[in-house]
């Protein structure tokens, strides 16, 4: 196990530029197209509103302001996301949590992926989240 | 949501503590798979929580400004700053020892943790540091965007964030009352049962209201306030009796956080195709809303465990 830590420590390690980040190693990532820092969680410094590169958690159950949860993450997507956000970045370990009619089973269907094109879209329910 | 807590097992999972903490909007994805990444986010104030700040001191001025979607949006940084500003203190770290200590652990997963979280009574915050630090944030926005506002807007920002011009739109009373009603019809329905009304949800019942004659709720929180004791089913934290511990914590704070944290009772009591989902909650961006759909649902259940017992 020790070894298995090791590899882990090293394969996690926050890299201090943005070609040396995982989605760079693995290369499952669909790169920034709009010259963005990859490092995720970043603030605008001109608006508080606006935050970049959240990692999202896309369940079929909704959690409400004010609640908490023991989570068990244990597919392998997710164990990749939560590590990468826990030893790379540093607290306060933000996440979207976005309900998902079905869960993990529509992940991959495009009827349900998130907005591609940037605009103030009209309220729907999978664009409230927490 | 903010992950305050984890383990790494051996076999690969991982255990995290998570608290919900604020709503947004994805504007943007930056991937969609194995994961998705939103490349762009706006956090949701709301509603009140920014319209607070300009609506009583245009009235005071009594002019007839037209707020432009500038002076709006400055408004909601404003909002998004404050829940920074107490987000230490409305939300208590829940740790993993915490909750492993008081329960049994099931092949290294915890069996659970209160489903509320706390709010921390030992946070050192200075009201006056906050308002002050939200001024500069509007004025800093206004001064980097001066073309887009009017000569009022400025003045209004100038002087509108204070943190007591904070009001309530609805009396929330009218909740806890229902709640306390519900609590005492259903120990009627069935007086074997008693019902656990949780701590965090007691924290947040005002100190200085006149409650009915026989209102229970305010005797367990007074009752919780005066052992001191440690609460929680899963794990233990201090009883924090908000008013008590911050008398100056906005009122219309208070408004936002009962009006998620009240469904705790109700909502595991089906009400079928009038249900109310957790999602249409989430959905609503207005505190009076929420406190009025909620008021409505118990009273609705209320109604229902009236004619059972009839």
């Amino acid at each position: 196990m020790d070894l298995v830590r090791k590899i882990q420590a090293t394969f996690y390690a926050p890299s201090s530029s943005k070609e040396e980040t995982d989605d760079g190693v693995l290369g499952t990532a669909v790169a920034a197209s709009d010259g963005e820092n990859s490092r995720w969680l970043q603030t605008d410094p001109n608006d508080p509103t606006i935050m970049y590169n959240v990692p999202v958690w896309r369940v079929q159950w909704t959690e409400l302001i004010g609640y908490q949860n023991v989570l068990n993450v244990h597919v392998p997507h997710y164990t990749h996301m939560f590590r990468t956000l826990l030893l790379q970045h540093p607290k306060p370990w933000y996440f979207g949590h976005v309900f998902l009619p079905g869960g993990s089973d529509y992940l991959g269907s495009p009827d349900y992926f998130l907005p591609e094109q940037e605009d103030r879209p009209e309220i729907n329910f999978r664009q409230w989240n927490i | 949501m903010q992950v305050t807590d984890y383990i790494e097992n051996n076999d690969g999972r991982l255990t995290l503590v998570v608290q919900a903490i604020d709503r947004f909007r994805i504007i943007k994805a930056r991937q969609q798979l194995p994961y998705a990444i939103a490349g762009k986010i706006q956090f949701i104030p709301d509603q009140e929580s920014w319209e607070q700040h300009v609506w009583p001191n245009i009235v005071e001025r009594g002019t007839n400004v037209e707020l432009s979607e500038s002076l709006k949006e400055a408004m909601q940084a404003v909002a998004v700053t404050e829940s920074e500003f107490f987000r230490d203190l409305e939300y208590l770290a829940t740790t993993i020892s915490e909750i492993t200590q008081n329960q049994q652990i099931y092949n290294n997963i915890p069996e659970g943790v209160s489903p509320l979280s706390n709010m921390n009574a030992s946070v050192l915050l200075n009201f006056d540091v906050v308002e002050n630090q939200m001024k500069e944030v509007v004025l800093k926005r206004m001064t980097a965007k001066a073309e887009e506002y009017g000569r009022d807007e400025i003045m209004i920002a100038a002087t509108a964030i204070k943190l007591e011009n904070i009001s309530l739109p609805i009396e929330p009373i009218d909740i806890w009352v229902s709640l306390d009603r519900m609590l005492t019809l259903l120990e009627k329905a069935n007086p074997n049962i008693h019902i656990p009304v949780p701590t965090q949800l007691l924290g947040l019942l005002p100190t200085d209201c006149k409650w009915p004659r026989g209102f229970r709720l305010k005797c367990y929180a007074d009752a919780l306030e005066a052992t001191q004791s440690g609460v929680g089913t899963f794990s233990k934290s201090p009883f924090c009796r908000l008013s008590r511990a911050y008398p100056l914590y906005p009122p219309l704070r208070r408004a936002s956080r009962l009006s998620y944290t009240a469904w705790i009772l109700p909502n595991n009591i089906s009400l079928g195709e009038h249900g109310q989902s957790r999602q249409d909650l989430l959905q609503m961006a207005s505190i009076q809303k929420r406190l009025q759909t909620t008021l409505k649902y118990i009273e609705a259940i209320n109604s229902v465990i009236q004619q059972m017992i009839e």
